[in-house]
């Protein structure tokens, strides 16, 4: 949402009826009592200890309880009033009006598609209108540096979100309490951990630069040891054997624990938890509205993607807000005098004692159900915090040559070594090459290969361990010394007996098998393992001559357990020798009904461009699709997002899309899991 | 939404005609990630800055337009691109044109998305049996993959392009094509678009029919909407309009 289409609605201009209204009516006393004498006294004095000024002044320290980022964001209004005779409280509250601007462009950003609704959600809220222009707070300043924070991480500009962090916290110090969930995000999201380096850098030279003269005043750091959102903290403590235990700080560890223990975290997970922080807090101390603006954009981001139930639950929890917070803190009118609410809309029973209780009660009450709709829809119902629970596992089978490692190695690079893993069944092979046994029985017999070995490290992997195991060289036909390799969050086993025995067969989610053309598979065969692994002609001949009877019996069958069978077809007659790259390539795919299959022909046939016909087998309601067509590796990207939205927090940063028939593999093999992965949990409702 | 002329909106349409581009999808997001894409392969190709290539793109749009008019081909990315590249001392580029033109569509649609409520809309209008005829000019090709890419392809009973008629928005052939393929009567046709000229004067000059005008946060002035009856920003307050009218009898 651009500037101009924020200002082309009349919500937005409503909004801004409301806060003039609320201005020219109230007296916000915050503002007019300490916030702006202490800029009138200390801008133009001291440009680095503002609080050194104000308390040789004699003044009191909750006028000024922040940071120098604070002093920064209101240093040029004020330095306005040495050339232009504008009243301090105009030149307050149009530093907070440009920052509330700030902060809608922000959060529209964030929103995207549904940016209209901030407008309402947020723009037109009674938290913000009711804290800012009743009261005077100005906690908008600290929310709209840690929001434009998060759109920075979104957007994945590290240093700027490190240093709007830094000014967060350096403008309120209690908005330390989101740093150990940004770093939480950074621990829990392999894709993105290795940019950490950069925020942590940029918050520390930002915080660093910011608080120098903060640590070299004698006084700021009285001021903000006063700020009353810090007392908070205090609130909520058992005596323990004559000393005291605060419930808040060890509640909050807990919290983090528990977060760092679910192990995946995605970004909108990662607002959640923040969401949910902000909320407890204003909830436990219902006295102080701060809380609640800190609280706001978090509510506004969840009313924007949830429901009309939650839009609704929303405005009520700001009307009880609103009611709760002017019970506690009357406003005073632009007269001078106290609004007694009840008694000028004749409703003074309101303001019995027990009436109150009740009203703040409701509030928590309304807060808590909030909160814990934020953590269910947005946390426990996301495919990641179900993948946490236990690796995606994949099986990939088929014949030597039939194109196992591209395919695996092609869908790691769509989620990156730090979320998948391959275990090669290669691995496995009981001798090396030069062992004698090989005379008498070939690598596709499973007597040769150390399946039970192969299926005990399955099941290490899937239960989230390392193993150790061998390497198998081709190039020297070795096996290597043990080596460790660690489980992810989606585990490929590919091999010649991938999914051999019932009992593996178990073990996956998903089972890939690839049925390559006879012609085919002997051309990149021969073309592998003579020039890729420096086997000589005779002997690769050989090999593929004395393999077929053990194919037949120990490998194809596997084709049966299949969930996916991928077979790779030329479009035109195979030259007689040579290499295979010209040739044109079309892919049989058959998998089950039910996995998405016309929305991806329809993708592949209007946007691809590709030829596709779908026959379905009645006896078993497989689906098998002819593909063929000349695909760039962007189509695949594009095609991807249309086919498997929900799949795109798990991408690397950058995946690797392939060009070609293996990035259609790559598609098909994406929808596949994205399908198996809806059906091992209510994963639509991850946003 | 505002109703500006005297017509009353007293029944429900006998037909909903409608126009793509910005009208059901922001059209600038798009255009905007498109054409980044291909100044960036301009830039690492042949080293062309992109603020040359914005004045080398406008410059070859406009001779292909000055050139070739109304036709739908004056529309045609790939001959835009092919004249750029001419116009700086490529003779033949055809690969590089084709991947150019390739690149923006591709990215064009990545940044694409429907207007919020454009769905409920076109579900209000087949739940009452209304018949849905989109109008659009630019080739049939992209049009088409816009309507898969938007999700949107079989919200429509019939979809009419330029290229298919040969002539394009505002002229009265492809309304009155519009119009025989539904056989309804024209005065009764909603026709929602964003366009004064192509969309608002020309369905009203050919068909006399109901115009709204999707303002997309504009103000158009009060001078130009001779022809609009009707205008709005937010699909939602259109469904909510045909909720309440009665069926056409």
């Amino acid at each position: 949402m651009t500037i101009s289409a924020v200002l082309s609605r009349p919500s937005f201009w409503i909004g801004c009826a409301l806060r003039g209204l609320l201005l020219a009516a109230f007296v916000p006393v915050a503002a007019s009592d300490l916030y702006v004498p202490f800029f009138e006294a200390t801008v133009g004095q001291s440009l680095f200890d503002p609080w050194l000024v104000w308390a040789n002044l004699g003044g009191q320290a909750a006028a000024f309880p922040y940071g120098f980022a604070m002093w920064l964001v209101f240093l040029p209004g004020f330095a306005l009033q040495a050339i232009l005779p504008i009243e301090g409280l105009t030149l307050y509250f149009a530093t907070l009006f440009i920052w509330e601007f700030a902060l809608l462009l922000v959060l529209a950003r964030l929103v995207d598609e549904k940016a209209r609704r901030v407008l309402t959600l947020f723009w037109l809220s009674p938290i913000t209108l009711v804290a800012t222009y009743v009261y005077g707070y100005n906690d908008i300043v600290a929310v709209g540096f840690l929001m434009a924070a998060i759109l920075c991480l979104h957007n994945r500009r590290w240093v700027w979100a490190g240093l709007f962090l830094a000014f967060a916290v350096s403008a309120k110090l209690s908005m330390m309490v989101a740093l150990p969930i940004v770093a939480l995000y950074f621990i829990n999201k392999p894709p993105v951990r290795k940019h950490s380096v950069k925020i942590a850098l940029a918050f520390t030279a930002g915080f660093g630069a910011l608080s120098i003269p903060f640590l070299a005043s004698d006084v700021a750091l009285g001021f903000v040891s006063g700020n009353s959102e810090m007392g908070t903290l205090a609130n909520y403590a058992v005596s323990f054997g004559g000393a005291t235990i605060l419930l808040l700080p060890l509640g909050f560890v807990l919290f983090l624990y528990w977060i760092w223990r679910a192990r995946r975290l995605s970004f909108n997970m990662f607002v959640s938890f923040l969401g949910v922080t902000f909320l407890a807090l204003a909830l436990l101390t219902p006295g102080s509205a701060g809380w609640f603006v800190w609280s706001l954009p978090f509510l506004v981001l969840y009313q924007t993607q949830s429901g009309l139930v939650a839009i609704r639950l929303g405005y009520l929890y700001a009307i009880l807000f609103t009611l709760n917070a002017l019970v506690h803190k009357p406003a005073v009118l632009g007269s001078g005098s106290e609004v007694d609410l009840f008694a000028a809309v004749n409703l003074n029973f309101l303001s019995a004692p027990f009436v109150q209780s009740g009203l703040v009660t409701l509030l928590v009450t309304l807060g808590v159900i909030i909160g814990l709709r934020m953590w269910r829809e947005s946390i426990s119902q996301n495919a990641f915090f179900r993948v946490s629970q236990r690796p995606f596992m994949l099986a990939i089978a088929g014949d030597s040559g039939a194109g196992k490692d591209t395919l695996a190695e092609a869908i790691i690079d769509v989620f990156g070594s730090h979320s998948a893993t391959n275990l090669s069944g290669d691995d496995y092979h009981r001798y090396d090459r030069q062992k004698p046994m090989w005379q008498v029985m070939t690598h596709l017999n499973p007597a040769a290969n150390n399946l039970e070995g192969f299926t005990g490290d399955i099941e290490k992997l899937r239960a989230g361990k390392t193993i150790l195991k061998r390497h198998y060289d081709h190039a020297t036909g070795k096996l290597s010394r043990p080596e460790k390799l660690a489980s992810r969050d989606f585990v490929i086993a590919s091999g010649l007996h991938a999914f051999f025995s019932a009992k593996q067969s178990a073990l996956f989610d998903l089972k890939i098998y690839l049925a390559i053309d006879e012609g085919l598979r002997r051309g990149y065969k021969i073309h592998r393992d003579t020039v890729l692994r420096g086997k000589s002609l005779e002997s690769t001949l050989e090999a593929l001559e004395s393999r077929r009877a053990d194919f037949e019996n120990f490998v194809a069958p596997q084709e049966d357990q299949a969930d996916i069978v991928f077979s790779l077809q030329p479009e035109q007659a195979l030259p007689e020798s040579g290499s295979l790259d010209d040739v044109n390539l079309r892919l049989k795919a058959k998998f089950a009904s039910g996995n998405n299959e016309e929305l991806l022909a329809r993708i592949l046939t209007g946007l691809l461009m590709c030829e596709v016909s779908t026959k379905r087998d009645r006896a078993n309601g497989n689906v098998e699709m002819t593909i063929s067509g000349d695909i760039r590796a962007t189509d695949i990207a594009m095609a991807v997002d249309l086919v498997c939205p929900n799949l795109m927090e798990f991408f690397d940063e950058a995946p690797q899309w392939k060009s070609g028939m293996t990035g259609v593999m790559q598609l098909v093999t994406l929808m596949v899991i994205a399908s198996q992965m809806a059906a091992r949990g209510s994963y639509e409702n991850s946003i | 939404m505002k109703i500006l002329s005297k017509v009353v909106l007293s029944e429900a349409p006998s037909a909903i005609f409608v126009d793509l581009d910005n009208t059901l999808y922001p059209y600038d997001p798009g255009h905007t990630a498109g054409l980044a894409a291909v100044g960036d392969k301009l830039k690492t190709d042949f080293d062309v800055q992109p603020e040359q290539f914005k004045i080398l793109f406008d410059a070859a749009r406009k001779s292909v337009k000055a050139r070739l008019g109304d036709a739908p081909s004056a529309r045609s990315r790939l001959l835009y691109f092919q004249e750029l590249l001419e116009s700086i001392g490529l003779g033949a580029a055809v690969l590089k044109a084709l991947d150019y033109e390739q690149t923006y569509w591709r990215r064009f649609l990545r940044h694409s998305y429907l207007f919020e409520g454009v769905t409920d809309f076109f579900e209000e209008a087949r739940l009452r049996s209304i018949p849905v005829v989109l109008i659009t000019n630019l080739t049939a090709q992209i049009q088409f993959q816009k309507l898969i890419y938007l999700g949107i392809e079989e919200a429509f009973d019939f979809v009419i392009t330029s290229e298919q008629i040969g002539a394009e928005k505002p002229k009265p052939e492809i309304f009155h094509a519009a119009v025989a393929k539904v056989n309804c009567e024209p005065s009764k046709i909603w026709m929602i678009g964003d366009d004064l000229e192509c969309d608002m004067a020309g369905s009203k000059q050919a068909l006399g029919c109901v115009s709204f005008l999707k303002t997309n946060g504009s103000r158009p002035p009060k001078a130009s909407l001779a022809n609009v009856d009707v205008t709005f920003d937010d699909f939602s307050k259109l469904t909510e309009t045909l909720t309440k009218l009665e069926v056409a009898k």
